[in-house]
């Protein structure tokens, strides 16, 4: 418990427990996005489809997230943190915050999804195993991306210009095992494509915590 | 193709004439501004005084 | 080093490039299926990549320097560099599609190799925006060093290590180097191949040199206006 990252990941918990404005704005911008969904595709699905727009939901969602990490912060609590904390704990507990309340949207996601469009998942195990990976490492880079987007002039635009470019490589890995599980391949066909996901989230982990105490000094 | 090299070989030429030209252009630009620093009374770093 | 900024690297850099665009024409090259005359735009379109490439790394070396010393000129050198990749990029970009209509059919298909190069100047675009984005100077080179070595390491990853493990790949080199074929580059071709990389990298920072010297001038003229 006295492991800094778990307090100011415990601290984010508390306030969102508190106010819970943020959590269920992002739920009910995941179902409102899945019902449009289901509107406009509503029985001409194939496979590939369902697993494209699952993924561009899972796309928003997580922008949307991450957003709320650095750019529509509350200004004193920045400054509570940069006070007490060291800029490496800061990231960390954001990302893996930001990570785990990703892997829970993207599984109520799932569900809802699956309520909506049917489920056609052959090797689920797979799907959701590449689903958390995928999240995981979509958490990390858009916080990172939120922190630089937060130090510019226009924040929203800015954060996506920024980070679809560099989500992409993680993204094209990512759909491409998820519409394999859909499909019903193996783990053992797909080994080396969530070794690139858990790769690249380290990766961005790794720079994160080198780069971001340089933007994190005002 | 022959034609095609010499058109390639006088844009290339033309691009490298226009980087020399432009690289004389700047050391002549930079006496000028060394002169005129050495004329000029006026503050050239404010942010020193501070 | 000293020598590469020297007058006799640039001339030498216009010479090399000169034999390769005769070399490249009108030496004899290996008749290879579906490309038959046309391998001969490898002298070109990959002398474009790398050296796009290598002004990338230049960029990255400036901003980590920045991160390091503070000091604005590598701030500067880093956001030429940029820029000077992002022409080579679309040169690339434009020979590679007119290759791709003579060879495939079609000026842009749906490959690993061609996705990371799209990908590859959208970030770096990203980078220009970001840079135009930030009102207050010193936050600007700061989160723009932070934002391209974060961007070049992701930007490596992508167009050098996941094709290498697509499965299938349209676009030449999926055994090894992305640049040379399957197998070996043949000798009638290495002759004009290396020196055109050369000559290409050369030529590059020449450009990018004087890009830097031409916008610190301005700088410095700044101060007096």
């Amino acid at each position: 418990m006295n492991n800094p990252v778990f307090s100011i990941m415990m601290k984010e918990f508390l306030l969102e427990y508190r106010m819970k404005y943020a959590f269920n704005g992002v739920l009910l911008f995941l179902v409102s996005t899945i019902f449009v969904g289901y509107l406009s595709f509503s029985g001409m699905i194939d496979n590939p489809g369902w697993n494209a727009l699952f993924w561009i939901i899972m796309l928003f969602t997580s922008v949307n997230v991450s957003l709320k990490s650095f750019v529509q912060e509350r200004g004193g609590l920045l400054l509570y943190y940069y006070i007490l904390f060291r800029p490496q704990w800061v990231i960390q507990a954001k990302i893996f915050y930001n990570a785990l309340l990703l892997v829970v949207l993207s599984l109520i996601g799932l569900a809802i999804y699956a309520l909506f469009f049917g489920n056609p998942l052959k090797n689920p195990a797979l799907f959701v195993v590449n689903m958390v990976l995928g999240v995981a490492g979509l958490a990390a880079i858009l916080s990172m991306m939120s922190a630089i987007a937060s130090k510019a002039q226009n924040n929203f635009t800015l954060m996506s210009i920024l980070s679809f470019p560099l989500v992409l490589p993680l993204l094209l890995v990512t759909i491409r095992t998820s519409l394999s599980a859909l499909e019903g391949g193996s783990f053992t066909d797909h080994w080396h494509n969530l070794t690139i996901s858990v790769l690249l989230s380290s990766i961005t982990l790794v720079l994160s915590n080198l780069l971001f105490p340089y933007i994190w000094r005002e | 193709m022959i034609v095609v090299v010499l058109v390639l070989a006088v844009i290339l030429l033309g691009l490298a004439l226009f980087l020399f030209y432009i690289e004389r252009r700047l050391k002549q630009s930079e006496k000028k501004l060394e002169e005129f620093r050495k004329k000029c009374t006026c503050i050239e770093h404010p942010e020193e005084l501070l | 080093m000293l020598f590469l900024k020297s007058n006799w690297a640039k001339i030498l850099s216009v010479f090399i490039l000169i034999y390769v665009i005769a070399g490249g024409f009108l030496f004899e090259v290996p008749m290879l299926p579906v490309v038959h005359e046309s391998i001969r735009n490898i002298y070109f379109h990959v002398g474009m990549w790398f050296s796009m490439m290598f002004v990338l790394a230049l960029a990255l070396y400036h901003s980590l320097a920045y991160l390091r010393g503070m000091r604005p000129e590598d701030d500067l050198k880093a956001h030429v560099a940029v820029k000077t990749s992002l022409v080579f990029g679309t040169l690339g970009l434009i020979i590679g599609m007119i290759w791709a209509r003579a060879t495939w059919g079609a000026f842009w298909v749906n490959d690993p190799k061609l996705n990371g190069a799209a990908v590859g100047m959208l970030i770096y675009l990203a980078y220009l925006v970001l840079r135009g984005s930030v009102e207050n100077p010193l936050m600007r080179s700061k989160v723009a060093a932070v934002y391209n070595i974060f961007a070049f390491v992701l930007y490596f990853v992508f167009v050098m290590i996941l094709p290498r493990m697509a499965v299938a790949s349209i676009h030449p080199g999926i055994d090894g180097n992305p640049a040379l074929a399957t197998g070996d580059l043949d000798p009638r071709m290495q002759k004009v191949f290396f020196p055109a990389i050369a000559g290409w990298f050369l030529f590059a920072w020449w450009i990018f040199r004087v890009y830097f010297k031409v916008q610190n001038f301005a700088l410095k003229i700044d101060r007096y206006s």
